[in-house]
């Protein structure tokens, strides 16, 4: 198997003294084998997140972070994609050692989702009621052991996400809610089984500013109540910054930064980093006429990967080392990790 | 000076229709009495919630949809209710960039066939010239003579919209409306698309709309910002008059929801009440009370208009 094997720089990292580990994730490669080759989606990523804390995975789209999400639920779709190597070690087990029937006994009962489009996520046939009543059926019996019981935790749960009259909304079908009233559902339902790990996935991309900080509020609410760790994947900086404590930026399948959230926005390493936080628009007055900073060029499609450092083309601080070499892992400071070779020898 | 486009009393509303024989259960009011000016070599910010009606609004202003009441000049002509060659000289001064930038472009035709059409269309030269001036605009908004023969597939996002751009300027149009023109690209490649666009409105004086969700955006681009609720503008001013005093509970509603890129401890923004309704609002009063944390007995009974609360700076609410 070839893993990379730069765990000597990565060891005690984000998660502070303290916190136990809930997941760990150690070289993990995600391919895709496509008639035009072979994809590296995610391309050896190490992350830790501690129990009770919310890590967010930002980065742009194509940059793989939807891929490492769907690759620890084991959910990649098995042709055209394949986990090709690496760990993902949550509460001690290896997750890619186990077999289906286990996997699916995890899946939505120890960890699930909440996926993006949440029109598009409910089955359009069945009453919302009965979608989360399935859940519990399926993954808790001793919770519910007939349909009628379980419809009444689903009614709780949807008090729970603030719908309000949940005994008649449970009779209600998908397309009778709207956008941020079916984002809340999804919630019900993935927080139906009291899990101990949820994976949002752009969880308020399609919903308007207003409903996000609606949904930011009850996921942040929910996860003290039932003390469960948060995987954020979005690409917004700005939810980043208010409900994460750590955070990962990806770019081109790797983790080009892994650090706190305080570290992170006051102190940002990675060239892309920085270039990401400058090309954010921000709410001041009298900005018209500013230029917006931006990164210069694309994301490189998988046919073109640069040699070297896949960002080196775009990056302001490029040096030679940066085009023949791919970079390793480097700890500035103590938790806070860097993949440029800027901070070699720090 | 002149407006360059009016608009006044603006109105479009469209039918509900439900069960199995699609009988008529309500309206919605998608535009519900506008007045908004455009000055020359302005940009308007028209910045709202989904299903406020702002894209309806643009889509009244192209004449892609027919207004059920108001007015709509343009340059000093009325151009409500015209039609046939009228409506086609109209279009020249008015062009559009929609939002998708992979649903706009059609997939069959090369990048040089789309930004020539329109000018094959309006008959604005010869073969020859429309050729050369492809190329011109091709390399105005940032492509290289080589994309010229590819297909819409073989780009990304941020290309594509400048594809889209090129071909919205190619009849050198005074007024371009933009559908959130930024709002499907990565980060990166929006403040590419927004620097590009303040570029070419200086190179070119245009005109523009530009519609948003994002205030933070519109910021960066517009001179006036005008803020919609349930197909009215409920408040309209200088940008910067937005950003630092907003007099409109709902614009205070909106810039608080905006996450800030800093971590800050203990800042959760303030909320709102219940969810934007998309139903008719056919009842009197205040279209925002239900959500608002400030309403009095005036909100419940009048329907707040747009005045003028200090130069340049329009509320409808009765609290400022």
């Amino acid at each position: 198997m070839n893993t990379p094997h730069h765990a000597a720089e990565t060891s005690g990292q984000a998660v502070p003294a303290g916190a136990r580990t809930i997941l760990e994730i150690r070289g993990l490669q995600t391919r895709f084998f496509t008639p035009e080759g072979e994809v590296k989606a995610v391309d050896g990523v190490d992350l830790t997140l501690g129990e009770r804390h919310t890590l967010g995975i930002v980065g742009e789209s194509g940059c793989g972070k939807t891929v490492l999400a769907l690759s620890i639920l084991r959910l990649v779709p098995e042709p055209p994609g394949r986990i090709v190597g690496g760990s993902i070690l949550f509460q001690g087990i290896d997750l890619l050692s186990l077999d289906g029937e286990s996997m699916r006994s995890i899946r939505g009962n120890k960890i699930s989702m909440i996926f993006q489009e949440p029109m598009t996520s409910l089955n359009p046939v069945f009453t919302i009621g009965s979608q989360i009543a399935e859940v519990i059926l399926l993954h808790q019996r001793e919770r519910a052991a007939h349909f009628r019981e379980a419809l009444s935790v689903a009614e709780d749960m949807l008090r729970m996400v603030g719908i309000s009259q949940p005994e008649k909304r449970i009779h209600d079908y998908p397309h009778q809610l709207s956008g941020g009233m079916c984002q809340r559902v999804m919630i019900a339902m993935a927080m139906a089984c009291r899990p101990d790990l949820l994976i949002a996935d752009e969880p308020t991309t399609a919903l308007d500013v207003t409903t996000q900080a609606q949904i930011l509020g009850l996921m942040s609410g929910l996860k003290e109540e039932i003390g469960t760790s948060v995987i954020l994947v979005t690409h917004d900086l700005g939810v980043v910054a208010q409900v994460c404590q750590d955070v990962a930026v990806m770019y081109t399948g790797h983790v080009v930064e892994h650090s706190s959230a305080e570290s992170l926005f006051s102190d940002p390493l990675h060239p892309y980093t920085k270039g990401l936080m400058r090309s954010v628009p921000r709410l001041s007055a009298g900005s018209r006429g500013e230029r917006l900073y931006a990164i210069p060029g694309a994301v490189p499609t998988p046919r073109d990967m640069p040699q070297g450092c896949t960002f080196h083309p775009r990056c302001p601080e490029v040096m030679d080392i940066c085009r023949r070499e791919c970079p390793k892992d480097f700890d500035p400071y103590p938790g806070h990790r860097v993949r440029c070779w800027r901070y070699a020898g720090t | 000076m002149n407006p360059l486009l009016s608009v006044r009393g603006l109105m479009k509303s469209y039918v509900i229709r439900s069960g199995a024989f699609g009988r008529s259960s309500g309206q919605i009011h998608a535009v519900d009495g506008v007045d908004l000016d455009l000055m020359p070599n302005e940009t308007v910010g028209l910045v709202g919630e989904s299903g406020c009606g702002k894209t309806t609004l643009g889509k009244l202003i192209l004449r892609l949809e027919k207004p059920d009441q108001g007015k709509i000049v343009f340059d000093g002509e009325d151009i409500t209710h015209a039609t046939g060659e009228t409506l086609k000289r109209v279009r020249r001064g008015m062009q559009v960039v929609f939002q998708d930038p992979f649903g706009s472009l059609n997939p069959r035709k090369r990048v040089r066939t789309i930004i020539e059409e329109p000018m094959v269309v309006h008959r604005t030269g010869s073969g020859r010239e429309i050729r050369e001036r492809a190329g011109e605009l091709a390399e105005m908004v940032g492509l290289s003579p080589d994309m010229m023969k590819r297909y819409p597939h073989e780009f990304s996002g941020g290309q594509r919209q400048r594809i889209c751009i090129a071909r919205a300027l190619a009849i050198n149009p005074r007024i371009v409306i933009c559908d959130e023109p930024v709002s499907a690209l990565d980060v990166s490649i929006q403040a590419q698309v927004i620097n590009l666009l303040t570029d070419l409105q200086d190179r070119l004086h245009l005109t523009y709309l530009f519609i948003s969700h994002d205030l933070a955006v519109v910021g960066y681009l517009s001179h006036r910002t005008a803020v919609m609720y349930r197909g009215r503008i409920v408040e309209l001013a200088p940008t910067g008059a937005i950003f630092t005093e907003p007099l409109h509970p709902y614009t205070r509603c909106l810039m608080d929801a905006v996450p800030e890129v800093s971590v800050k401890a203990g800042s959760p923004g303030r909320m709102l009440k219940g969810s934007v309704s998309r139903e008719a609002s056919s009842v009197p009063g205040c279209a925002f009370r239900d959500s608002c944390s400030m309403g009095t007995d005036e909100c419940l009974g009048t329907k707040p208009v747009l005045r003028e609360i200090s130069e340049g700076h329009f509320v409808a609410c009765h609290l400022s």
